[in-house]
């Protein structure tokens, strides 16, 4: 009677251990998954922004590839990359800004005002520097929200 | 009384094979989540790479344009390693440029070629240093002569 019963605790206690094993097993695998999930939507989203404001910037360079059409002003205080362009014999500039944590479009007439706030918004970012290295070379400078920094050149002519 | 023993040995054999596979059942999957969720790690990291890449090729085409194919601007920004025919810039992890090659991850070369119609051929090509797989090359045509363009 004894070693009936021995053994079949023995038998409860195999099937115990490998259902603590199982348990363990996929609770670490849950715990290794979202680990890994957080740190793509992380790199995703530095990335993100990053890219999306450098790609912006430098496909509206290549744009406006004329000489003469990029500058650099100061507008409302802020650091400003204008692009110029001309549609049907009216004047119109792009200013590309930052603002309120965001990187801002703004497509007016050339002389007509507008506030930074009328701009569209492109994407977040923490910073926006825009600096001319030579005459007619300028250098964009973006920090997402998450730290990452990026540069792109861009070749007035 | 026989029978019922032999009976009693047999389930419990049926219930350690079925315990057994469970276990297999559950080592196999746990070994293809986790694969998964380390290479989905390094496509999310690929993609990091080749975005600065592209961001790094395309400074060095508007260094090359601001230029009219000449290196001067690319040589003052970058300060690559210069050889008979090509530029060498190397970076680290984060992608800043480092004069220090034992300390870098990745690397830049422009390799330049002139003709005698002014057109200036340059190749773009950044590579991992570990590894030296190319990630990503860019090829760019400077018109050199008066009102040159850029192609």
């Amino acid at each position: 009677m004894r070693e009936i019963k021995k053994r079949h605790s023995m038998d409860v206690f195999f099937v115990l251990c490998i259902f603590l094993f199982c348990a363990i097993s996929l609770l670490g695998m849950v715990f290794v998954g979202a680990r890994t999930q957080q740190k793509i939507n992380q790199s995703t989203e530095e990335n993100f922004h990053m890219r999306t404001s450098l790609m912006y910037i430098s496909n509206k360079a290549k744009f406006f590839h004329e000489e003469g059409k990029i500058s650099i002003e100061n507008f409302e205080g802020m650091a400003t990359l204008v692009f110029e362009e001309e549609i049907d014999g009216i004047k119109y500039t792009t200013k590309v800004y930052m603002y309120d944590g965001c990187l801002m479009e703004l497509f007016t007439e050339k002389d007509y005002k507008l506030g930074a706030d009328s701009g569209t918004i492109i994407t977040e970012l923490s910073s926006f520097e825009v600096k001319e290295i030579n005459d007619g070379l300028i250098e964009v400078t973006v920090e997402s929200p998450q730290g990452k920094k990026g540069s792109v050149l861009i070749s007035g002519g | 009384m026989k029978i019922m023993s032999v009976l009693k040995k047999n389930k419990s054999g049926i219930f350690l094979m079925e315990l057994m596979l469970v276990v297999l059942f559950v080592l196999l999957s746990l070994t293809t989540c986790v694969r998964i969720f380390f290479e989905s790690q390094e496509l999310s990291r690929n993609s990091y790479v080749l975005t600065n890449a592209v961001i790094q090729a395309e400074n060095v085409a508007q260094l090359l344009k601001y230029d009219n194919g000449k290196t001067d601007s690319l040589i003052a920004y970058y300060k690559p390693e210069m050889s008979s025919d090509n530029f060498v810039a190397y970076f680290d992890d984060k992608f800043k440029t480092c004069s220090d090659k034992k300390q870098s991850s990745y690397k830049m070369v422009v390799n330049q070629r002139l003709t005698n119609d002014g057109l200036v051929f340059s190749n773009i090509s950044f590579s991992d240093i570990a590894g030296d797989q190319v990630i990503y090359t860019l090829k760019t045509t400077v018109y050199t002569q008066e009102g040159g363009a850029y192609e």
